[in-house]
C-alpha cells in the first residue's frame, strides 16, 4: 500500500445560518472515505458535481486538512506533516490538474515552469536541471527545443504535456490527475492518454485518477471507486465494475456513458431529479430519493460499505 | 419527413478577418436539415462548427468575423439577404438556439420569469394570466420541477441542469421550427446529460422540431441524430446517415476520429490517436487540409480539396481516395 485514505473526512463550515436559527450549515464534501492505492497501479474516482472526488483528492495532496480521518504514505500518517518531512511526501505525490490554461504560469517559459521543482527542491546545477528538462521534454512527446516558448504558444495538449513534464521532474511515486483530458479534444485526449499510460509502465509510478467520463476512467484505471454525495458506494477492480457493477448508482452512471456506436445494446437508466445538497444529505442511504431499486429499509438505515464478492465492495442493501 | 429541407445552407463561407490576415473559418459548408431530423454537426476545436451555427443566425461576432458568401435558405427564403430587422422576427420565433454555457446565456440579475417573459412578449404579444401560464406550461415541458415557484427564482438557484433546462424552455417558448444546440449538454454530469437528451428527443417526437446538434462527442452523436455532418478545417468532409457513419465511414478523418474515442464497454491496450493538429484558417494551404495528417495521403491531396461524391443516397464524402 503505497498511499492510504482512512475515514478521511472534510466538513466545511458555511457562514450561513441553517433555517431555525439551529447553528451553521455545513458542507460534508468528503464523508468517512477509506481506499488504498498500491505501487504502480492506477486507482480511479469517479462520480458526479458535488460528489467530493476534488476534495478527497487535495485531501490527498494535503492542500486541505482533513476534518477527520488521516492520509497514510508507505504506512505513516502524513497529515499532520511539517517541514521537511512535508516537502518529501510532496516530491514524492504530485498533480496534473483539469485546466491546462490556469495551471501554468503564463510569465514563465515552458523550460522554466518545468525546472521550478528542482529548483526548490534539488541542488542540481542549471546545466544538470537544463539536461533534465530536455528529457522530460522528450518524455512527454515535445521537442526540447520549444523549452523556450510561453505556454499561449502552445495548444491545450500540448500544455497538458507540459503539465505532465512538471509532475514528473522529481521523479514521484504517485500523481494525481484531476480531469487530465477532460478540457481537451478528442483526438488529442488519445495522444495524452496513451502517454500517461506509456509512462506508467516505464517508470511504475501510481495515479490517483479523478474522472466523471467512464470510458477514459475504463483505459487507464486498474481498480475503480464510485463516489456519491462525499461517500464511496462502490469499489472494485476495473474490469469487474463494468461487467459487474453492483449498485445502481453505478449502473446509471455507465448508462449514462453512451456506447460511441449507435445500435450498441444498452440498457437505459434515467435518474430523476438532481444530486441534493451535500448541506442536506437524504437520511439513510444518501442515493435513496433517485434510487430505482429503494425500498423501506433504504431512508431509514444507511447500508454499510462492505464486500460483495473478493475485491468487490458495495454500499447498497440490495448488493 | 418532408419533401423541401426546412433549412438549406449552400455554400456558406465566414472569414475572419485580423491583423494576422483573413481566416477561413466557415469555408464552403453545406447542408440541409427536414423538419423532425437532428443533424449533428462534428469536429474539434476550432473546425467551425460553432461559427456555422452563429452565421446561419447572422450571429457571428461582427466586425471580426464576416459572412462572406453563400446562401442560408428557411422555407426557401436567404437569411443572408435580409436585414437586421427583419432577421429579429426569425430568431426566437422560427429559429432558435442554446448555447454550451447556460450561465452566458441568462442574464444573473433578472429572474426565471422575466426572461421567459421576454421571448413570449416580443414575438407571441402575450401579457399578463396569458402570459404567464405559457411560460409555466414551457417549464413543465422541460420537466422543472414546480415551475410556478421557480419564475421567481434567479439562475444562480438553479443546478447546471436545471439551467440548461431553464435555456430550453427560453428557445423552446415560440415553438420554433429549428432549435441550434451548440454543445449543450458538455458541461452537464453523465447523469444529467442522459435526462436531458431525453427530453429533447421528447419533444422533438411531438413538436416535428429540427435540431441542428453540434457536438465533439460521438456517444452523443450516436444516440441523438439522424445525419451527421464532420467538419475540419472550416470544411465538410463527409456527411451521412449515422449508422453509414459509424459503420462505414468513408472520410479519412472520420475514421480516425471513431478510433480515436474509447469505449466504455470495451477494455482496450492502447487508444488510436492521430498526431499533429489542424492546419490555421490563416494559412490552410491550397489542397485537403487533413493532408498533412491522413495516412493514406495522396500527391494530388495537396493540389487541390477534393469535391464532394454521393457514395449513396445518404452519405456524401470529400476525399481523393473516393475519386478516380
Amino acid at each position: 500500500m503505497l498511499v492510504e485514505a482512512r475515514d478521511l473526512t472534510k466538513h466545511f463550515a458555511l457562514r450561513r445560518r441553517l433555517w431555525l436559527g439551529r447553528g451553521r450549515a455545513v458542507v460534508r464534501a468528503v464523508d468517512g472515505v477509506s481506499f488504498a492505492i498500491r505501487a504502480g497501479e492506477t486507482f480511479s474516482l469517479v462520480g458526479e458535481s458535488g460528489c467530493g472526488k476534488t476534495t478527497t483528492a487535495r485531501l490527498i495532496l494535503l492542500l486541505e486538512q482533513p476534518t477527520a480521518g488521516g492520509v497514510h504514505f508507505r504506512g505513516q500518517d502524513v497529515t499532520r506533516l511539517e517541514g521537511a518531512a512535508l516537502g518529501e511526501y510532496r516530491a514524492a505525490v504530485q498533480a496534473v490538474l483539469q485546466d491546462p490554461w490556469s495551471s501554468l504560469n503564463p510569465r514563465m517559459r515552458a523550460g522554466d515552469i518545468i525546472a521550478e521543482p528542482l529548483v526548490l527542491n534539488t541542488g542540481l546545477t542549471r546545466r544538470q536541471r537544463s539536461e533534465r528538462v530536455a528529457a522530460l521534454l522528450a518524455a512527454v512527446g515535445l521537442d526540447p527545443a520549444v523549452g523556450t516558448d510561453f505556454p499561449h504558444e502552445f495548444s491545450g495538449g500540448q500544455r497538458q504535456r507540459i503539465a505532465v513534464a512538471r509532475a514528473l521532474a522529481l521523479s514521484p511515486r504517485v500523481i494525481v490527475l484531476d480531469e487530465p483530458v477532460s478540457a481537451l479534444d478528442v483526438s488529442i485526449r488519445a495522444q495524452i492518454m496513451n502517454l500517461l499510460k506509456d509512462l506508467q509502465r516505464e517508470h511504475g509510478m501510481s495515479y490517483l485518477l479523478i474522472a466523471h467520463n467512464l470510458a477514459t476512467l475504463r483505459f487507464l484505471s486498474h481498480r475503480v471507486a464510485v463516489m456519491y454525495l462525499g461517500q464511496i458506494v462502490e469499489e472494485a477492480s476495473s474490469a469487474e465494475l463494468f461487467q459487474r457493477p453492483r449498485h445502481p448508482y453505478t449502473r446509471a452512471l455507465i448508462s449514462a456513458a453512451l456506447p460511441a456506436r449507435p445500435d450498441a445494446a444498452h440498457e437505459r437508466i434515467v435518474l430523476p431529479g438532481e444530486v441534493p445538497s451535500p448541506t442536506a444529505p437524504p437520511s439513510g442511504c444518501r442515493f435513496h430519493p433517485r434510487c430505482p431499486v429503494a425500498f423501506a429499509r433504504c431512508p431509514v438505515e444507511a447500508p454499510v460499505l462492505r464486500e460483495v464478492s473478493p475485491g468487490h465492495r458495495a454500499a447498497c442493501h440490495l448488493a | 419527413m418532408s419533401s423541401a429541407p426546412l433549412l438549406q445552407v449552400k455554400d456558406l463561407s465566414t472569414h475572419f478577418v485580423t491583423r494576422r490576415g483573413v481566416g477561413r473559418a466557415v469555408d464552403g459548408v453545406s447542408f440541409t436539415l427536414g423538419a423532425g431530423e437532428t443533424l449533428g454537426l462534428v469536429g474539434e476545436s476550432g473546425c467551425g462548427k460553432s461559427l456555422t451555427c452563429l452565421s446561419v443566425m447572422r450571429l457571428n461576432p461582427r466586425p471580426a468575423s464576416r459572412i462572406v458568401g453563400g446562401q442560408v435558405l428557411f422555407r426557401g427564403e436567404d437569411l443572408l439577404q435580409k436585414s437586421e430587422r427583419e432577421m429579429r422576427r426569425y430568431r426566437g420565433r422560427h429559429i432558435a438556439m442554446v448555447l454550451q454555457d447556460p450561465m452566458t446565456a441568462l442574464n444573473p440579475v433578472f429572474t426565471i420569469g422575466n426572461q421567459l417573459f421576454e421571448s413570449l412578449t416580443l414575438h407571441q404579444r402575450l401579457r399578463g394570466r396569458r402570459l404567464r401560464a405559457r411560460a409555466i406550461e414551457v417549464m413543465r415541458l422541460v420537466r422543472v420541477p414546480a415551475p410556478e415557484s421557480r419564475l421567481r427564482s434567479y439562475p444562480h438557484e438553479f443546478s447546471g441542469g436545471m439551467r440548461q433546462r431553464t435555456v430550453g424552455a427560453i428557445a423552446l417558448a415560440c415553438q420554433p421550427e429549428i432549435l441550434i444546440a451548440d454543445e449543450p449538454t458538455t458541461a452537464l454530469d453523465a447523469t444529467i446529460q442522459a435526462a436531458y437528451l431525453d427530453l429533447l428527443r421528447d419533444i422533438q417526437r411531438q413538436s416535428r422540431l429540427a435540431i441542428l446538434f453540434v457536438t465533439h462527442d460521438l456517444g452523443v452523436v450516436a444516440q441523438m441524430c439522424d445525419r451527421v455532418a464532420v467538419m475540419y478545417a472550416g470544411k465538410i468532409v463527409e456527411i451521412a446517415d449515422t449508422r453509414r457513419l459509424f459503420g462505414a465511414p468513408a472520410h479519412p478523418y472520420t475514421e480516425a476520429l471513431l478510433r480515436s474515442v474509447p469505449d466504455v464497454q470495451e477494455d482496450v491496450g492502447r487508444l488510436y490517436s492521430i498526431e499533429g493538429q489542424p492546419p490555421s484558417i490563416y494559412d490552410p494551404g491550397a489542397g485537403c487540409p487533413f493532408a498533412p495528417r491522413c495516412p493514406v495521403v495522396q500527391t494530388r491531396c495537396r493540389d487541390a480539396f477534393p469535391p464532394g461524391r454521393a457514395l449513396a443516397p445518404t452519405h456524401a464524402v470529400s476525399c481523393w481516395r473516393h475519386l478516380p
